[in-house]
């Protein structure tokens, strides 16, 4: 499991492969995106290189390097 | 008697809408909404920041509310973006309801009218109940509402400009040719006498945001609108008397004193 969004941020030194989280790069130190999941609170929804991925899916995709992975959560709009 | 106000079968008590975004605070955000008597809300979907525990405190009080929650795409300038905003959406939120905006200009946050046919199709077509926010152009409502949206959301100004109505004529015929769609006038209005005003037409909602939240007194203004609107409805099922160029006294001029009629 990655423990911590910010520990993971994308060091050229030290990672060869990453993928995108929130817009940040990221080291890929796990291709399981649900070793990425426990730092999010719920409810969240989260897309995968733009498309949508349901929530019973989670634990079946396996991340590549460059994929683009977004958690959106609530907020306030009009 | 009033024909129930539905959305998408959903009836609500009452014809106003608010969003819950740019209040002063959470505190006058929720009390505005109480005081408008709203049964539905607007809220919205973006990136989570972690160390901000993901608006959580915002979304506890959203659900306390009870409110029906109606989700947005605002943001989205593509077809597949607002689809998979959608379907966030629906995950999260539970509801089919959403409320569909593709932006076509940054100027002016004019709803794109081709992007926007294109998703609501798509989305009608994924058991999405769409309400699009779309100009007030008769073709391009006539088109949504023949893709399946049963209600329709036309600007009546640019989204936060507090305008008011710019072109009272194209709301007027939009009422006139679509006579079974919900009209609901969605952005730009910014005093309760436009509310007033499209609802007097005929419209048969509104929703507001920035009217309430930036005014002064949120609360005391989500009260306005709530009356604006009930007046509005209640002025268009009387019925307006009809205008005319040139005065018609009101009190009898038959027996006014002083008056010599001579004879013939």
């Amino acid at each position: 499991m990655v423990n911590s969004f910010h520990a993971n941020a994308h060091n050229n030194a030290t990672c060869e492969r990453s993928f995108w989280l929130n817009g940040k790069q990221i080291c890929l130190t796990s291709t399981r995106l649900s070793d990425y999941l426990p730092a999010f609170k719920a409810p969240f929804a989260l897309a995968l290189n733009g498309r949508f991925v349901s929530a019973i899916r989670y634990a079946d995709i396996v991340l590549q390097p460059g994929d683009e992975v977004d958690i959106v959560s609530p907020i306030a709009g009009g | 008697m009033d024909k129930p106000f539905a959305i998408y079968g959903t009836v609500l008590q009452s014809r106003l809408i608010l969003g819950s975004a740019l209040y002063p605070s959470p505190t006058l955000m929720l009390e505005s909404l109480r005081q408008s008597g709203c049964e539905a809300v607007t809220l919205s979907l973006r990136r989570q920041a972690p160390e901000s525990h993901g608006g959580a405190l915002f979304w506890q009080q959203i659900r306390e509310t009870q409110l029906k929650l109606l989700p947005n795409t605002a943001g989205c300038q593509t077809v597949q973006q607002a689809v998979t905003v959608a379907q966030m959406s629906r995950e999260i939120f539970q509801t089919h309801w959403i409320k569909l905006e593709l932006i076509g200009d940054e100027y002016n946050l004019q709803p794109d009218p081709i992007l926007l046919l294109q998703a609501a199709e798509q989305l009608l077509n994924a058991g999405f109940q769409v309400l699009p926010y779309c100009t007030d152009d008769l073709v391009l409502c006539k088109r949504l509402y023949e893709l399946g949206c049963q209600v329709l959301m036309p600007w009546a100004a640019p989204i936060g400009s507090g305008l008011g109505v710019l072109n009272p004529y194209a709301l007027r015929t939009l009422r006139e040719r679509l006579p079974d769609a919900t009209l609901l006038v969605d952005a730009g209005l910014g005093l309760p006498s436009h509310a007033c005003q499209v609802m007097e037409m005929g419209f048969d909602g509104v929703l507001l945001n920035s009217a309430v939240a930036m005014a002064k007194d949120p609360v005391r203004m989500a009260q306005a609108f709530a009356s604006a609107v009930s007046a509005g409805r209640q002025a268009f099922l009387a019925g307006a008397m009809p205008t005319q160029d040139f005065a018609s006294p009101s009190t009898p001029v038959l027996g006014t004193p002083f008056w010599l009629q001579e004879d013939a």
